[in-house]
Protein backbone atom coordinates (compact mmCIF):
# COMPACT_ATOMS: atom_id res chain seq x y z
CA UNK A 1 0.00 0.00 0.00
CA UNK A 2 2.70 2.09 -0.88
CA UNK A 3 1.65 5.33 -1.31
CA UNK A 4 3.98 8.54 -3.38
CA UNK A 5 1.77 11.10 -4.92
CA UNK A 6 0.23 11.69 -1.90
CA UNK A 7 -2.88 9.45 -2.03
CA UNK A 8 -4.59 8.29 1.66
CA UNK A 9 -2.32 5.68 3.02
CA UNK A 10 -3.43 2.51 4.60
CA UNK A 11 -5.20 2.95 7.78
CA UNK A 12 -2.63 2.34 10.28
CA UNK A 13 0.38 1.58 7.61
CA UNK A 14 3.54 2.81 8.57
CA UNK A 15 4.77 5.57 6.30
CA UNK A 16 6.67 2.89 4.29
CA UNK A 17 9.68 3.46 6.39
CA UNK A 18 10.43 -0.48 6.75
CA UNK A 19 13.64 -0.66 4.90
CA UNK A 20 14.76 2.57 6.26
CA UNK A 21 14.19 2.11 9.80
CA UNK A 22 16.17 -0.97 10.74
CA UNK A 23 19.02 0.45 8.42
CA UNK A 24 19.50 4.23 10.18
CA UNK A 25 18.56 2.76 13.51
CA UNK A 26 22.10 0.10 13.08
CA UNK A 27 24.03 2.56 11.48
CA UNK A 28 23.36 4.79 14.80
CA UNK A 29 23.85 1.89 16.81
CA UNK A 30 27.28 0.86 15.88
CA UNK A 31 28.69 3.90 14.63
CA UNK A 32 28.35 5.15 18.14
CA UNK A 33 29.15 1.76 19.18
CA UNK A 34 33.16 1.46 17.77
CA UNK A 35 33.45 5.38 18.56
CA UNK A 36 32.83 4.73 22.52
CA UNK A 37 34.94 1.76 22.20
CA UNK A 38 37.35 3.53 20.67
CA UNK A 39 37.55 6.40 23.26
CA UNK A 40 37.61 3.63 25.87
CA UNK A 41 40.49 1.98 24.66
CA UNK A 42 42.44 5.43 24.67
CA UNK A 43 41.06 6.05 27.78
CA UNK A 44 42.60 2.74 29.14
CA UNK A 45 46.23 3.58 27.03
CA UNK A 46 46.11 6.89 29.08
CA UNK A 47 45.65 4.79 32.33
CA UNK A 48 48.47 2.46 31.64
CA UNK A 49 50.78 5.02 30.41
CA UNK A 50 50.06 7.77 33.07
CA UNK A 51 48.99 6.47 35.62
CA UNK A 52 45.35 6.73 37.55
CA UNK A 53 46.93 10.41 38.22
CA UNK A 54 45.57 11.44 34.42
CA UNK A 55 42.26 10.71 35.95
CA UNK A 56 42.68 13.14 39.08
CA UNK A 57 43.67 16.45 36.68
CA UNK A 58 41.55 15.46 33.85
CA UNK A 59 40.58 17.41 32.04
CA UNK A 60 43.77 19.10 32.52
CA UNK A 61 43.02 21.53 30.26
CA UNK A 62 43.60 25.18 31.98
CA UNK A 63 46.11 26.50 29.58
CA UNK A 64 44.78 27.02 26.78
CA UNK A 65 45.71 25.01 23.97
CA UNK A 66 44.46 24.23 21.12
CA UNK A 67 44.99 19.99 20.09
CA UNK A 68 46.91 19.63 17.19
CA UNK A 69 44.72 16.63 15.66
CA UNK A 70 43.15 19.31 13.58
CA UNK A 71 43.03 16.32 10.40
CA UNK A 72 42.33 12.96 9.30
CA UNK A 73 45.85 12.86 8.83
CA UNK A 74 47.22 14.25 11.63
CA UNK A 75 44.82 11.95 13.35
CA UNK A 76 45.64 8.87 11.47
CA UNK A 77 49.60 9.75 11.81
CA UNK A 78 49.70 9.40 15.69
CA UNK A 79 47.92 6.11 15.92
CA UNK A 80 51.02 4.67 14.67
CA UNK A 81 52.14 3.56 16.76
CA UNK A 82 48.91 4.39 18.94
CA UNK A 83 49.29 7.66 20.92
CA UNK A 84 46.04 7.05 23.64
CA UNK A 85 44.92 10.82 22.54
CA UNK A 86 44.64 10.19 19.08
CA UNK A 87 42.60 7.24 19.52
CA UNK A 88 40.36 8.99 21.48
CA UNK A 89 39.74 11.37 18.74
CA UNK A 90 39.71 8.67 16.51
CA UNK A 91 36.57 7.63 18.15
CA UNK A 92 35.10 11.17 18.15
CA UNK A 93 36.02 11.24 14.77
CA UNK A 94 33.86 7.94 14.23
CA UNK A 95 31.06 9.84 16.24
CA UNK A 96 31.08 12.79 13.86
CA UNK A 97 30.62 11.00 11.05
CA UNK A 98 27.78 8.66 12.08
CA UNK A 99 24.84 11.05 11.63
CA UNK A 100 26.45 12.13 8.00
CA UNK A 101 26.98 8.44 7.16
CA UNK A 102 23.33 8.06 8.33
CA UNK A 103 21.75 10.72 6.26
CA UNK A 104 23.71 9.63 2.84
CA UNK A 105 22.36 5.80 3.63
CA UNK A 106 18.96 6.79 4.13
CA UNK A 107 18.92 8.69 0.74
CA UNK A 108 20.17 5.45 -0.68
CA UNK A 109 17.51 3.37 1.32
CA UNK A 110 14.84 6.08 -0.07
CA UNK A 111 16.27 5.20 -3.69
CA UNK A 112 15.79 1.87 -3.01
CA UNK A 113 11.97 2.52 -2.26
CA UNK A 114 11.60 4.83 -5.12
CA UNK A 115 10.75 7.57 -3.36
CA UNK A 116 12.19 10.19 -5.25
CA UNK A 117 11.24 13.53 -3.41
CA UNK A 118 12.87 11.75 -0.32
CA UNK A 119 16.03 11.45 -2.04
CA UNK A 120 15.78 14.49 -2.99
CA UNK A 121 15.77 15.53 0.52
CA UNK A 122 18.00 13.56 2.44
CA UNK A 123 20.69 13.98 -0.80
CA UNK A 124 20.07 17.54 0.40
CA UNK A 125 21.17 17.34 4.17
CA UNK A 126 23.99 15.44 3.11
CA UNK A 127 25.43 17.66 0.44
CA UNK A 128 24.74 20.39 3.01
CA UNK A 129 27.01 18.74 5.67
CA UNK A 130 29.80 17.83 3.46
CA UNK A 131 29.38 21.58 2.43
CA UNK A 132 29.76 21.91 5.96
CA UNK A 133 33.07 19.87 6.39
CA UNK A 134 34.25 21.63 3.49
CA UNK A 135 33.59 25.31 4.87
CA UNK A 136 34.53 24.09 8.40
CA UNK A 137 37.91 23.77 6.95
CA UNK A 138 38.22 26.77 5.13
CA UNK A 139 36.90 28.88 7.55
CA UNK A 140 39.41 27.42 10.12
CA UNK A 141 42.46 27.35 8.03
CA UNK A 142 41.39 31.72 7.96
CA UNK A 143 41.85 31.64 11.11
CA UNK A 144 38.10 32.98 11.70
CA UNK B 1 37.34 15.48 38.53
CA UNK B 2 37.18 13.01 35.81
CA UNK B 3 34.50 11.85 37.86
CA UNK B 4 32.43 15.07 38.55
CA UNK B 5 32.76 15.77 34.88
CA UNK B 6 31.59 12.11 33.91
CA UNK B 7 28.59 12.16 36.29
CA UNK B 8 27.08 15.66 34.79
CA UNK B 9 27.72 14.35 31.36
CA UNK B 10 25.24 11.33 32.33
CA UNK B 11 22.96 13.56 33.83
CA UNK B 12 22.80 15.31 30.54
CA UNK B 13 22.44 12.07 28.77
CA UNK B 14 19.55 11.23 31.03
CA UNK B 15 17.89 14.84 30.45
CA UNK B 16 18.33 15.50 26.65
CA UNK B 17 17.43 11.59 25.76
CA UNK B 18 14.23 12.10 27.57
CA UNK B 19 13.72 15.93 26.28
CA UNK B 20 14.91 15.44 22.71
CA UNK B 21 17.66 17.71 23.55
CA UNK B 22 21.88 17.52 22.59
CA UNK B 23 22.66 18.45 26.09
CA UNK B 24 25.35 21.55 25.48
CA UNK B 25 22.71 23.29 28.12
CA UNK B 26 24.29 21.81 30.89
CA UNK B 27 27.70 20.48 29.77
CA UNK B 28 28.96 24.29 28.49
CA UNK B 29 27.94 26.16 32.29
CA UNK B 30 29.75 23.32 33.79
CA UNK B 31 32.93 23.50 31.90
CA UNK B 32 33.18 26.69 31.62
CA UNK B 33 32.11 27.84 35.12
CA UNK B 34 33.01 25.16 37.50
CA UNK B 35 35.94 23.74 36.17
CA UNK B 36 37.48 26.97 34.21
CA UNK B 37 37.64 25.43 31.25
CA UNK B 38 38.18 27.80 27.74
CA UNK B 39 34.62 28.27 26.26
CA UNK B 40 35.86 26.86 22.73
CA UNK B 41 36.76 23.51 24.35
CA UNK B 42 33.76 23.68 26.69
CA UNK B 43 31.63 23.82 23.01
CA UNK B 44 33.60 21.52 21.04
CA UNK B 45 33.08 19.39 23.47
CA UNK B 46 29.33 19.79 23.77
CA UNK B 47 28.92 19.44 19.80
CA UNK B 48 30.28 15.68 20.56
CA UNK B 49 28.17 15.16 23.49
CA UNK B 50 25.22 16.34 21.32
CA UNK B 51 25.88 13.87 18.69
CA UNK B 52 26.69 11.31 21.22
CA UNK B 53 23.18 11.98 22.79
CA UNK B 54 21.52 11.55 19.64
CA UNK B 55 23.37 8.56 18.30
CA UNK B 56 22.56 6.73 20.83
CA UNK B 57 18.94 8.42 22.00
CA UNK B 58 17.79 8.13 18.64
CA UNK B 59 19.05 4.36 17.43
CA UNK B 60 16.39 3.55 20.24
CA UNK B 61 13.94 5.44 19.42
CA UNK B 62 13.74 4.86 15.90
CA UNK B 63 13.72 0.60 16.32
CA UNK B 64 10.92 1.48 18.37
CA UNK B 65 8.92 3.48 16.02
CA UNK B 66 8.79 6.69 17.95
CA UNK B 67 11.46 8.63 15.64
CA UNK B 68 9.67 9.71 12.42
CA UNK B 69 12.61 9.94 9.89
CA UNK B 70 10.63 11.45 6.71
CA UNK B 71 9.69 14.70 9.38
CA UNK B 72 13.10 14.53 11.06
CA UNK B 73 14.95 14.36 7.34
CA UNK B 74 12.84 16.79 5.48
CA UNK B 75 12.81 19.39 7.84
CA UNK B 76 16.43 18.60 8.51
CA UNK B 77 17.20 20.47 5.07
CA UNK B 78 15.75 23.70 6.30
CA UNK B 79 17.59 23.77 9.75
CA UNK B 80 21.27 22.74 8.42
CA UNK B 81 20.94 25.43 6.03
CA UNK B 82 20.32 27.52 9.09
CA UNK B 83 23.08 26.20 10.83
CA UNK B 84 25.42 26.75 8.18
CA UNK B 85 24.09 30.35 7.60
CA UNK B 86 24.54 30.76 11.46
CA UNK B 87 28.38 29.55 11.57
CA UNK B 88 29.07 32.03 8.14
CA UNK B 89 27.45 35.23 10.22
CA UNK B 90 29.62 34.38 13.17
CA UNK B 91 31.50 36.98 14.25
CA UNK B 92 30.12 38.91 11.85
CA UNK B 93 27.01 40.18 13.80
CA UNK B 94 26.94 40.61 17.65
CA UNK B 95 25.23 37.51 19.11
CA UNK B 96 24.08 40.16 22.00
CA UNK B 97 20.66 40.98 20.23
CA UNK B 98 20.04 37.48 18.66
CA UNK B 99 20.63 36.18 22.31
CA UNK B 100 17.99 38.41 23.53
CA UNK B 101 15.54 37.99 20.93
CA UNK B 102 15.87 34.24 21.04
CA UNK B 103 15.73 34.31 24.30
CA UNK B 104 12.18 35.98 24.58
CA UNK B 105 11.12 33.42 21.37
CA UNK B 106 11.62 30.70 24.29
CA UNK B 107 10.21 32.18 27.09
CA UNK B 108 6.97 33.14 24.99
CA UNK B 109 6.90 29.42 24.03
CA UNK B 110 6.97 28.47 27.43
CA UNK B 111 3.73 30.19 28.11
CA UNK B 112 2.48 29.21 25.07
CA UNK B 113 3.14 25.56 26.27
CA UNK B 114 1.60 26.09 29.73
CA UNK B 115 -1.46 26.23 27.88
CA UNK B 116 -1.16 22.67 26.16
CA UNK B 117 -0.04 21.35 30.09
CA UNK B 118 -3.06 19.07 30.45
CA UNK B 119 -3.12 17.65 26.55
CA UNK B 120 -1.92 13.64 26.22
CA UNK B 121 -2.66 13.53 22.55
CA UNK B 122 -2.94 16.12 19.85
CA UNK B 123 -6.33 14.56 18.46
CA UNK B 124 -7.49 15.87 15.34
CA UNK B 125 -5.49 18.53 14.02
CA UNK B 126 -6.70 20.94 10.79
CA UNK B 127 -5.72 19.43 7.57
CA UNK B 128 -2.54 20.60 5.72
CA UNK B 129 -2.22 19.64 1.82
CA UNK B 130 1.76 20.14 2.78
CA UNK B 131 1.84 17.61 5.59
CA UNK B 132 -0.07 14.81 3.38
CA UNK B 133 2.51 15.82 0.32
CA UNK B 134 5.36 15.25 2.54
CA UNK B 135 4.02 11.77 4.12
CA UNK B 136 4.30 13.52 7.69
CA UNK B 137 2.19 11.08 9.55
CA UNK B 138 2.42 7.96 11.44
CA UNK B 139 1.53 5.45 14.51
CA UNK B 140 3.48 4.69 17.21
CA UNK B 141 3.16 2.37 20.13
CA UNK B 142 2.66 4.39 23.43
CA UNK B 143 4.18 1.98 26.64
CA UNK B 144 2.65 4.89 29.12
CA UNK B 145 -0.85 4.70 27.07
CA UNK B 146 -0.86 1.22 26.37
CA UNK B 147 -2.09 1.93 22.93
CA UNK B 148 -0.68 2.25 19.29
CA UNK B 149 -0.97 6.11 18.37
CA UNK B 150 -1.69 7.48 14.82
CA UNK B 151 -0.81 10.91 14.06
CA UNK B 152 -0.67 13.42 11.51
CA UNK B 153 0.67 16.95 11.22
CA UNK B 154 -0.40 20.04 10.61
CA UNK B 155 1.47 24.02 10.42
CA UNK B 156 4.14 22.17 8.08
CA UNK B 157 5.36 26.08 7.09
CA UNK B 158 5.59 27.73 10.52
CA UNK B 159 7.17 24.58 12.13
CA UNK B 160 9.63 25.01 8.96
CA UNK B 161 10.50 28.59 9.96
CA UNK B 162 10.97 27.68 13.55
CA UNK B 163 13.37 24.59 12.34
CA UNK B 164 15.37 27.52 11.20
CA UNK B 165 15.32 29.81 14.07
CA UNK B 166 16.84 26.07 15.22
CA UNK B 167 19.60 26.35 12.74
CA UNK B 168 20.71 29.61 13.30
CA UNK B 169 20.86 29.05 16.91
CA UNK B 170 22.83 26.27 16.66
CA UNK B 171 24.90 27.41 13.94
CA UNK B 172 25.94 30.79 15.78
CA UNK B 173 25.39 30.26 19.90
CA UNK B 174 26.03 26.66 19.99
CA UNK B 175 22.95 25.92 22.07
CA UNK B 176 18.98 25.90 21.61
CA UNK B 177 18.84 23.57 18.50
CA UNK B 178 17.01 20.90 20.40
CA UNK B 179 14.29 23.09 22.29
CA UNK B 180 13.52 24.95 18.93
CA UNK B 181 13.27 22.07 17.11
CA UNK B 182 10.57 20.07 20.02
CA UNK B 183 9.01 23.06 20.12
CA UNK B 184 8.47 23.41 16.34
CA UNK B 185 6.80 19.85 16.51
CA UNK B 186 4.86 19.91 19.34
CA UNK B 187 3.33 23.46 19.11
CA UNK B 188 3.70 24.21 15.24
CA UNK B 189 3.44 20.73 13.84
CA UNK B 190 0.92 19.36 16.79
CA UNK B 191 2.53 15.87 16.76
CA UNK B 192 2.27 14.05 19.74
CA UNK B 193 5.06 14.86 22.51
CA UNK B 194 7.39 11.73 22.22
CA UNK B 195 7.14 11.86 18.47
CA UNK B 196 8.14 15.48 18.84
CA UNK B 197 11.25 15.10 21.47
CA UNK B 198 11.93 11.70 19.92
CA UNK B 199 12.55 13.08 16.22
CA UNK B 200 14.18 15.91 17.71
CA UNK B 201 16.77 13.68 19.29
CA UNK B 202 17.29 11.75 15.86
CA UNK B 203 17.37 15.53 14.12
CA UNK B 204 20.19 17.46 16.63
CA UNK B 205 22.93 15.17 16.09
CA UNK B 206 22.82 15.62 12.14
CA UNK B 207 22.30 19.58 13.05
CA UNK B 208 25.34 19.45 15.00
CA UNK B 209 27.65 16.92 12.67
CA UNK B 210 27.20 20.17 10.06
CA UNK B 211 28.75 22.74 12.12
CA UNK B 212 31.46 20.41 13.92
CA UNK B 213 33.63 20.44 10.92
CA UNK B 214 34.35 24.19 11.98
CA UNK B 215 35.27 22.96 15.59
CA UNK B 216 37.18 19.98 14.77
CA UNK B 217 39.43 21.63 11.82
CA UNK B 218 40.10 24.81 14.71
CA UNK B 219 41.73 22.01 17.00
CA UNK B 220 38.85 22.93 19.60
CA UNK B 221 37.66 19.31 19.93
CA UNK B 222 40.21 18.20 22.36
CA UNK B 223 40.15 14.34 23.14
CA UNK B 224 41.18 14.47 26.73
CA UNK B 225 37.91 17.17 27.25
CA UNK B 226 35.43 15.78 24.47
CA UNK B 227 35.52 11.39 25.01
CA UNK B 228 35.31 11.12 29.01
CA UNK B 229 32.11 13.67 28.02
CA UNK B 230 31.05 11.60 25.01
CA UNK B 231 31.08 8.11 26.88
CA UNK B 232 29.15 9.61 29.94
CA UNK B 233 26.38 11.09 27.88
CA UNK B 234 26.37 7.63 26.20
CA UNK B 235 25.67 5.81 29.14
CA UNK B 236 23.13 8.58 30.28
CA UNK B 237 21.01 8.54 26.90
CA UNK B 238 20.85 4.97 27.12
CA UNK B 239 19.08 4.78 30.27
CA UNK B 240 16.97 7.88 30.13
CA UNK B 241 15.88 6.71 26.57
CA UNK B 242 14.31 3.51 28.57
CA UNK B 243 12.95 5.90 30.85
CA UNK B 244 11.36 8.35 28.31
CA UNK B 245 9.19 5.06 26.91
CA UNK B 246 7.34 4.57 30.02
CA UNK B 247 6.70 8.43 30.69
CA UNK B 248 3.46 9.87 29.79
CA UNK B 249 3.41 13.10 27.14
CA UNK B 250 2.34 15.39 29.69
CA UNK B 251 5.15 14.40 31.90
CA UNK B 252 7.76 14.85 29.49
CA UNK B 253 5.91 18.83 28.79
CA UNK B 254 6.19 19.11 32.39
CA UNK B 255 9.49 18.34 32.12
CA UNK B 256 10.14 19.94 29.32
CA UNK B 257 9.02 23.70 30.66
CA UNK B 258 11.21 24.47 33.48
CA UNK B 259 14.08 23.67 31.12
CA UNK B 260 12.99 25.87 28.34
CA UNK B 261 12.02 28.41 31.38
CA UNK B 262 15.27 28.11 32.58
CA UNK B 263 17.06 28.50 29.53
CA UNK B 264 15.22 31.74 27.63
CA UNK B 265 16.22 33.53 30.85
CA UNK B 266 19.91 32.90 31.12
CA UNK B 267 20.04 33.86 27.35
CA UNK B 268 17.87 36.85 27.76
CA UNK B 269 20.03 37.65 30.72
CA UNK B 270 23.57 37.24 28.75
CA UNK B 271 22.53 39.07 26.21
CA UNK B 272 21.48 42.19 28.26
CA UNK B 273 24.65 41.96 30.54
CA UNK B 274 27.18 44.33 29.07
CA UNK B 275 30.42 42.87 28.03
Amino acid sequence: MRDRRGEPRAPGGDPDEAGLRPVVAALLRYGVLASAVAMLVGLLMLLIQVGPGAFVSMPRIRAPEATDLTSLRAVLRDLLPPEPEAVMEAGVLMLIATPVVTVGASAVAFALERDWLYVVLSGSVFAVLILGFVLGRSIALRGG
Amino acid sequence: MFFAVFLVSVVAGIGGAILGLGGGIIIVPVLTLLLGIPIRFAIGASIVAVIATSGASASAYIRDRLTNLRIGIALEVVTTLGALLGAVIAGRVSPRWLYVIFGLLLAYSAIALLGRLKIELPGEVPYDPLARRLGFSGEYYDQALGRRVPYTATGVIPAAAMMIVAGISSGLLGIGSGLFKVLAMDVGMRLPMKVSTSTSNFMVGVTAAASAGVYFSRGDIHPAIAAPIALGVLAGARAGTRMMEHMRNTTIRKLFIPVLAIVAASMILRGLSVR
